[in-house]
């Protein structure tokens, strides 16, 4: 019995070093595409100027959705910042869903609502509107407030969409921070090719940032760890991971803190899929099956630049929630779309960016936990050598730290957001210091992710925030 | 040794070398970098000294309106002295201060006019940037060609005329509308009829570029724009159609009519009826309440969106109509287009409020609120 033991734990450890060398290999191809495709917008974008093309009639309108639920301390100030941005014709449909706090109230206070007559048509089956409500102040004429029953971030992103009267969505986070030119810079794939039906852009973690009147003035480094962890995390997964998929024409994540969509693509996959907390994924999952299943030819594009900056969780709580919501999503998406996974009829999509997800984001952290437990058992049956477990813990470090500076060099031949050398070198610390204890964690919280998937867990959670001014607080998106 | 600790061992090295090499060029780079762009802001203050003795230092008595042979050889003698210097200096360190030259000159471009204006060409063509620029234009790599194309618009370079109208038909996109700029900015509003001949499969996004530089020129563009709308390429006249609309010439109207009644593609049929109805022309008034029964959707919404533009009480009853029975937002549209008409519609709409037709008079609601007649209902 021991014998069979101890050949299951060290055949599970041959299994890990192959799996680690696979997803090292794939990691390193999409490095390098993602150089490529970061390269070519860099040099594509050099050539045009938003400033001036910002004024013209011919740039399409858009209608940009932020639900809200339970923000009455920063609702105001996101939706002002909202109605500032530099694009020529637009609409901020603000979607109450349901708060059980003073987040209405503080709208109509602040933006003099009045109920509106205004008619919707009910495109994609969502939760009942209460009702809908109008600025009476002319600076706010393009402000649409919606108060709807609770329903959850997807059902009143739905609603959000039949009210809407333009074309192009964006969807965002109320708590999201958007760059003056994000909105022309999402729009611009749609407007050079008419295929493309969804646009994302790079998320940023604003915690260390200086932020005046709802914008970002300064970039920088929070002074906390857990932040700057997450800065190089999400330089990863946005700048060698997303871009890689865009030149794929594999992207199947478009961050619900800022994505643009083509509405009628979006009603055409069935809108938002509200009993799912991935629900981000899943509607980019659906466009794309939804038109492979047609046969038409599309794009789901990525845009490097740094448009949208978020407010990344500084307790280790916050950020333990997020990811275990974040893997419940992604096991949900793979779950409902299970059927395209390896599937030909899908093309890139089925054979190549869905087995990407499910076999190194959705198994990779589960792999990698149980790879741990494994050494320590083998270890403690005195199974293994100790010289060889070192040397795996050293090569699986240095890869960690590689694709770290693989994706900080990413940032730096592009956007160079972080002016001080200072920030770089801490940045190339922190990829270093994260594969110590920092990485395990994550790991744990992804596993745990499954563990709660399959015990039923629904539902976002509260995270608290620390929000952007001095004395702002607030809560994720919940679902009663 | 086993054959896993040989991978473990090679992975292990590489890993390694790219981490620290990565890493090194990038500190080491980041931090030549502050250094390099103080070096290039001091050669630009050098260079921007130099241009402005050079540019606008005065013409000598016995040079001012002579030929235009010896106003070149005396800015001949200007542009010697800095380029024995340039030839003193080692290739990459002359290639800085050839491109910061440029740089300044071409800052100034946008600026001069006159013998001034002479004088700076004289220097493009000297200093070599001109023929240096048009051999960049059949670089194999895009952006290389995409950047020349700008830079000879901006330094209105004549003599690249033949290479730019070539590279309106580049493989790249960017490299096309660089191009096209750039002939516009040398030759004006002329450029336009080569442009439209050659240009093809114009975006929505390049659209935008060239509109904004076609514009510029407004009226002096229109025999082009009338001239492009026979292109045989659908995105050329398309974008025509948008910018006759928006410039609003009335000789527009005639070959807008001709086009919103009889030419093949639905899409610019559509396109050239709002484009009528933003001409605000009466005439095309019969023709718009005509497309409001095609049983083409797009047509009557170009129709109703027209006749919205030009609010005439006369089509207030076919509006109704289509207020009363079509899908939801054509009858929202309707609705919009009858209110324009001013006192008669908003009559009729009014009528319409808590009528017979439950969504009629919701429709008819809304469109008043929104035209600021009936507000709703305040909430505190």
């Amino acid at each position: 019995m021991i014998d069979i033991l101890h050949a299951a734990l060290f055949t599970y450890f041959a299994f890990s070093v192959v799996y680690f060398i696979a997803i090292n290999l794939v990691y390193t191809v999409l490095l390098l595409i993602s150089y490529r495709e970061v390269q070519y917008y860099m040099r594509h974008n050099s050539f045009s100027d938003y400033r001036v093309m910002v004024q013209s009639e011919l740039v399409p309108p858009v209608s940009i959705l932020a639900p809200a639920y339970n923000e009455e301390a920063t609702v105001v100030e996101s939706v002002k910042s909202l109605l500032k941005l530099s694009y020529g014709k637009y609409e901020v449909v603000v979607i109450n869903d349901g708060s059980r706090d003073n987040t209405l109230k503080e709208l109509v206070d602040e933006f003099d609502l009045f109920a509106s007559k205004k008619l919707h048509q009910e495109m994609i089956r969502a939760k009942k509107v209460r009702g809908i409500y109008k600025s009476g102040l002319p600076q706010y004429r393009n402000l649409i407030v919606v108060d709807k029953e609770n329903g959850g971030k997807a059902d009143a992103l739905n609603v959000g969409i039949n009210v809407s009267q333009y074309e192009y969505v964006c969807a965002i986070d109320a708590d999201s921070l958007l760059e003056d030119d994000a909105l022309m810079k999402v729009m611009k794939p749609f407007m050079e090719d008419a295929r493309v039906i969804a646009t994302g852009g790079i998320v940023r973690i604003v915690n260390g940032c200086e932020v005046v009147n709802g914008r970002v003035v300064r970039v920088g480094l929070s002074r906390k760890f857990l932040p700057v962890f997450q800065v190089i995390e999400y330089f990863r997964a946005f700048l060698s991971g997303r871009m890689a998929w865009h030149g794929l024409n594999g992207l199947l994540i478009i961050s619900g803190a800022f994505g643009m969509f083509k509405k009628s693509a979006a009603i055409e996959a069935g809108g938002y899929y509200p009993a799912t907390v991935g629900e981000d994924m899943e509607l980019v999952v659906r466009m794309h099956r939804t038109k492979l299943e047609k046969r038409e030819e599309y794009r789901v594009a990525f845009v490097p630049d740094p448009v949208c900056w978020t407010e990344a969780p500084e307790s280790l709580n916050g950020l333990g929630k997020q990811r275990n919501r974040w893997h419940r999503g992604l096991l949900d998406t793979l779950s409902i779309h299970s059927d395209m996974l390896l599937n030909r009829r899908y093309g890139v999509v089925g054979m190549a960016a869905m087995p990407y997800f499910f076999f190194v984001e959705l198994l990779g952290p589960a792999v990698e936990f149980f790879g741990y437990v494994v050494v320590v058992l083998l270890l403690l049956f005195g199974q293994f050598n100790l010289d060889m477990l070192v040397l795996f813990f050293i090569v699986a470090v240095l890869y960690g730290v590689m694709f770290s500076v693989g994706a900080v060099l990413l940032e730096e031949v592009s956007f160079r957001r972080y002016p001080k050398p200072g920030d770089l070198l801490l940045l190339l610390f922190i990829g270093v210091v994260e594969n110590f204890g920092y990485r395990q964690l994550t790991a744990w919280w992804r596993v745990k992710g499954f563990i709660d998937y399959y015990r039923g867990k629904e539902g976002w959670g509260t995270i608290q925030r620390k929000g952007f001014g001095p004395s702002t607080s607030g809560s994720q998106h919940a679902k009663r | 040794m086993p054959l896993v600790l040989i991978i473990m061992i090679s992975l292990a090295v590489a890993a390694t070398a790219f981490a620290t090499i990565a890493a090194t060029i990038l500190v080491i780079n980041k931090s030549l970098n502050v250094r390099r762009l103080a070096v290039h802001r001091k050669i630009l203050t050098g260079y921007s000294m130099r241009a402005a003795e050079l540019i606008i230092g005065p013409l000598p008595d016995r040079i001012a309106g002579v030929s235009a042979g010896r106003r070149f050889k005396y800015y001949e003698t200007l542009a010697s002295p800095t380029k024995r210097m340039h030839n003193r200096l080692g290739r990459r360190i002359r290639e800085l201060h050839r491109n910061a030259l440029k740089e300044v000159l071409i800052g100034l471009a946008r600026d001069l006019t006159g013998e001034s204006f002479e004088r700076l060409v004289y220097f493009f063509y000297s200093f070599g940037f001109v023929h240096e620029e048009i051999s960049r234009l059949t670089d194999r790599r895009w952006w290389i060609r995409a950047q020349a194309a700008r830079d000879l618009g901006l330094m209105r370079a004549r003599r690249s005329i033949t290479a730019l109208t070539a590279a309106i038909e580049d493989s790249d996109a960017d490299v096309q509308m660089q191009a096209m700029q750039a002939l516009i900015s040398i030759v004006g509003a002329d450029a336009l009829g080569a442009i439209f001949r050659l240009a093809r499969n114009i975006s929505p996004w390049s659209a935008i570029e060239l509109s904004q530089v076609v514009l510029r020129y407004r009226d002096q563009s229109v025999p082009y724009l009338l001239e492009g709308l026979r292109s045989t390429d659908q995105s050329v006249v398309l974008f025509c159609i948008d910018m006759l609309a928006q410039i609003g010439f009335v000789s527009a109207v005639e070959p807008l009519r001709e086009m919103a009644q009889a030419y093949p593609n639905v899409t610019i049929r559509a396109r050239s009826i709002v484009a009528l109805g933003e001409l605000g022309d009466e005439r095309a008034e019969g023709l718009f309440r005509t497309e409001l029964s095609n049983p083409n959707p797009i047509l009557r919404i170009a129709a109703i969106q027209s006749l919205q533009r030009v609010g005439s009480p006369a089509a207030v009853p076919p509006l109704l109509e289509r207020v009363h029975s079509a899908p939801i937002q054509e009858r929202i549209l309707a609705a919009r287009a009858v209110a324009s008409t001013g006192d008669p519609g908003v009559e009729e709409l009014k009528k319409l409020v808590g009528g017979e037709g439950r969504l009629v008079g919701k429709i008819a609601e809304q469109v008043l609120e929104e035209r600021g007649i009936s507000a709703g209902t305040r909430i505190r």
